[in-house]
């Protein structure tokens, strides 16, 4: 990560230490009823819905001069199986290229405010996208061990630590007719989440996030064809209005 | 609470994690080697040819191919010999002495897919073709060089055995040319000199170029540079509060001001064909014209340096590159655009218009056997670009008909058009 | 100014070390406080159904941190401390989290040089960021704020020549503040915040006296 992130951040998480030394002193509200999405905790409704957008940088590496952010459409949706499990699905929607990911997890409450889950979903992407005049096609499979770590403080606030893994198990590419061989790890990097979640307006919840991602091979930039074997940084804000 | 104190420092320390690459090129010095005696250059050509791995196939591959470079600084001329290898585009680039009756090699090796490297160290001995090449006695078919030696990772001293045994001569039956982007390679491969500067173009064909791909621009007071992206920023120059488009500056502002990554000063082209002329021996330049205007004086200075590079027995060409639309318009608009060399990356229709010596096409409209036998029967030639991946390469220079690929990654060509057989 | 590299842990300490214009910010601020309204203003949610828009006006001071390894060629003069000054609307809905925009002014970059003639030159590189925030409450007077978006850089060069060159860039946001009310609607305060305008990698760690106004509510 480069120096201003890692200033900026460390800002950030002095912030959120400071919230916890100034303890934040209110009525406390128990977590029941309370929508999220990202918090690891057993599901109190059968299903549970947001909807909202991502944003993702990225790396010079990638795009050289087109530094830019990618935004996508962003939709989770939980089910509840039973007892402490649930299932978890999400869409990653850009038009001409998507990512799908389900997978269950399993919550389990540590103590009154602490809570974990564990889970494991399995992403499929595609996109079909016309670069300089040529089709160009493309498939993947991935999966994504993940552990949560979910702290609740007081006034309805909800934080939690997301840590995945991302592994790639396959990647179909063409250009036109040609055959790209995009060369990949199975163990392709890991990610970290910071997610914030709390009711906004009315009855709806908000879903405040930000993901490090470092990987060798991001699928949004399949089309690049890059041949580096590094972890390159892709920060991502999530925002997303719990339904 | 202490709870979410630790989470919370556990993200503090997670998220300042530091993830910066580099590739610095160790520290070579050898003892032995610093005090052995100048190879004699009769020594050279024998060693050029295909080798293969008998220890340390298992990292580089299964063969390497050698191949003699030069970097000429007035009346110093450096020698290096590269070894080319297959497995994630790694090398060797060495330089060559004799001790006694025998040739070490000293230098360090690369992966160009990832960062990895290290100290390589080889010797021939005696009397496993030393002796014969040292004297120019050319070897005969029970001969074989050995080259011996070890190699390390990052800065420590080569402990890993390696041998090559030669196999068969580099292949030369037909022509190809091997032309590195951007001078020789671009910032983020992490090669010791920056992408378009002066130092990368000394280095070009130690990573296997034959020639070489530089990007031109114009300052706000016309002086022509060498420099990819439309604006200062990130990604090609240290910090220096200068942002925005690279034309909006003087060459006196760039020059003081600015520094790539490296360290390097943003070149003019003089400075760059100059030292393709005097200081190399690459036989093509590509000008990929990057700035919209007239380019009238670009060709001026592509006919200088041709001039002067046959008025010293050097083989170059340098074309001017178009690739689109609106410096081909240009282009037309010169009175004898026919007899300028030229690469058009467009239509087959726009190569004829302007009389392109090369038509360049992407590589990812496939190989388009048809429209470059076309080419040839007009006498033309085609360069595809630009090919990084190793199996598209391959699959290219073995089932395309180009007469030449640009590529971020030299090495890897040049490895598969010297293997072939 | 001298300029130096500075390290995180230290760098808050460091600032009010060797920037005698952001020592007086918090005497000023106290010395306000010390006149101020108890009860009054707040950023925490006052009842459900109670929404409001309210206006943060800031001012103060930067420090941006600047990196020796990269300016050493120039062997520049670099001004360390420029001027910061931010507006920022934020809806207040009936919960803890509210959401807004912001914009203002300020130099991240200020260095003078001499080259090898003598001759002298000027780098300034300001900005103008464009960025959609949220916040919380986390008491009645401490609130904490991220937010992204874009900055608008302009670099102005004065060297053999002037020239004045753009950029766009993605960027983000983070805050601290502290308002002390001095009526029902209307408190004054001071903001800790960093602004990083991420492509050309200018980051910016200000102090800022704030001015904060609900001027609408229903």
């Amino acid at each position: 990560m480069n120096h201003s992130y890692r200033k900026g951040f460390q800002l950030v998480l002095f912030f959120f230490l400071l919230a916890g030394l100034i303890g934040i002193k209110a009525q406390d509200i128990p977590i029941d009823h309370q929508k999220r999405i990202f918090f690891p905790y057993p599901m109190d409704r059968k299903w549970s819905t947001s909807v909202g957008f991502t944003g993702t940088t990225m790396p010079y590496e990638i795009t050289e001069e087109l530094h830019f952010r990618m935004p996508a459409g962003d939709v989770h949706i939980l089910r509840r199986l039973k007892n402490k499990w649930y299932l978890d699905g999400h869409l990653s929607l850009q038009g001409l290229q998507n990512l799908a990911t389900l997978g269950p997890r399993i919550a389990i409450p540590v103590t009154d405010r602490l809570s974990m889950a564990a889970g494991n979903d399995i992403g499929f992407w595609f996109g079909i996208i016309n670069v300089q005049g040529v089709k160009t096609k493309g498939t993947g499979w991935q999966n994504y061990p993940n552990l949560s770590f979910g702290y609740r403080f007081n006034k309805r606030i909800l934080v939690t630590l997301k840590a995945e893994s991302i592994m790639n198990i396959g990647i179909n590419t063409h250009a036109g007719d040609i055959k790209v061989t995009t060369d990949y790890r199975l163990f392709s990097g890991s990610a970290y989440t910071l997610a914030l979640e709390q009711p906004f307006y009315g009855k709806k919840s908000l879903t405040l996030a930000f993901r490090a991602i470092y990987t060798n091979f991001y699928w949004q930039t399949w089309t690049l064809f890059e041949p580096y074997d590094r972890n390159l940084f892709f920060p991502q804000i999530i925002v997303g209005i719990i339904l | 609470m202490k709870i979410s104190i630790t989470i919370l420092f556990a993200c503090l320390i997670s998220f300042s994690c530091k993830r910066n690459f580099e590739a610095p090129v160790p520290d070579t010095h050898w003892d032995l080697f610093e005090s052995a005696e100048k190879l004699p250059s009769v020594a050279r050509p024998g060693i050029e040819g295909i080798y293969n791995f008998q220890q340390g196939s298992d990292v580089f591959g299964l063969a390497a191919a050698a191949k003699w470079s030069y970097s000429a600084n007035g009346n110093d001329t450096i020698y290096h010999l590269s070894l080319f290898c297959e497995k994630e585009v790694s090398y060797f680039i060495l330089e060559g002495k004799k001790s006694g009756d025998s040739i070490l090699l000293n230098g360090y090796w690369r992966k160009m897919v990832n960062t990895e490297t290290g100290i390589a160290r080889f010797t021939i001995a005696s009397v496993n073709g030393a002796r014969k090449l040292l004297n120019g006695i050319p070897l005969g078919s029970d001969d074989s060089i050995v080259l011996d030696g070890k190699y390390g990772n990052g800065p420590a001293m080569p402990d890993q055995s390696l041998r090559l045994k030669y196999n068969r001569p580099l292949y030369k039956a037909k022509p190809l040319q091997i032309v590195a982007h951007r001078g020789g390679g671009s910032t983020a491969d992490l090669l010791p000199a920056s992408e378009n500067s002066v130092a990368m173009i000394n280095m070009a064909s130690r990573y296997g170029a034959t020639g070489i791909e530089i990007d031109v621009r114009t300052t706000s007071d016309k002086v022509f540079v060498l420099f990819h992206d439309a604006t200062l920023n990130e990604r090609l120059i240290r910090k220096n509060g200068l942002l925005g488009p690279i034309e909006n500056y003087s060459y006196d502002q760039l020059y003081t001001l600015v520094r790539l990554k490296q360290g390097e000063r943003i070149p003019t082209l003089k400075e760059a064909l100059h030292t393709v002329v005097y200081n190399t021996a690459l036989e093509y330049v590509w000008l990929d014209t990057k700035f919209t205007g007239p380019i009238d004086e670009l060709v001026k200075m592509q006919r200088q340096f041709m001039q002067e590079a046959a008025a010293i027995g050097r083989q170059l060409e340098i074309t001017i590159g178009i690739p689109d639309q609106q410096v081909l318009n240009n282009f037309l608009a010169l009175p004898d655009h026919n007899n300028i060399p030229s690469v058009c990356e467009l239509t087959p229709d726009d190569v004829v218009a302007a009389n392109s010596r090369i038509w360049a096409p992407r590589w990812t409209l496939g190989l388009q056997n048809e429209q470059v036998q076309q080419m040839h029967a007009q006498g033309r030639k085609a360069y595809v670009w630009t090919l990084d991946v190793p199996q598209n390469v391959f699959e290219y220079m073995n089932q395309g008909e180009f007469d030449g690929i640009l590529s971020n990654y030299p090495s890897i060509v040049a490895y598969y058009y010297y293997a072939k057989q | 100014m001298v300029y130096y590299q500075t390290t995180h842990p230290s760098l808050l300490i460091t600032i009010m070390l060797n920037s005698k214009h952001i020592i007086l910010l918090p005497f000023f601020l106290w010395s306000i406080c010390a006149f101020a309204q108890p009860g009054g203003f707040t950023s925490e949610p006052v009842k459900r159904g109670a929404y409001s828009f309210v206006v943060y006006v800031s001012g103060g001071l930067g420090h941006y941190p600047a990196y020796s390894k990269d300016l050493a060629y120039l062997d520049p003069k670099i001004q360390n401390v420029n001027p910061v000054s931010t507006i920022r609307i934020m809806w207040h809905p009936d919960h803890l989290v509210k959401v807004g925009l912001e914009t203002g002014y300020l130099t991240f970059l200020n260095y003078t040089l001499t080259d090898s003639a003598g001759q002298r030159g000027k780098v300034l590189l300001n900005a103008t960021p464009l960025l959609v925030e949220w916040t919380m409450a986390l008491t009645k007077r401490f609130n904490v704020f991220a937010g992204s978006g874009v900055y608008f850089l302009t670099t102005n060069l004065d060297y053999k020549g002037k020239t004045r060159s753009k950029k766009i860039s993605v960027g983000w946001m983070a805050a601290a503040s502290y308002i002390q009310p001095l009526s029902k609607n209307m408190g004054l305060g001071a903001e800790l915040k960093w602004l990083d305008a991420a492509e050309s990698r200018d980051g910016t760690i200000c102090l800022q006296l704030q001015w904060v106004w609900r001027f609408w509510k229903w």
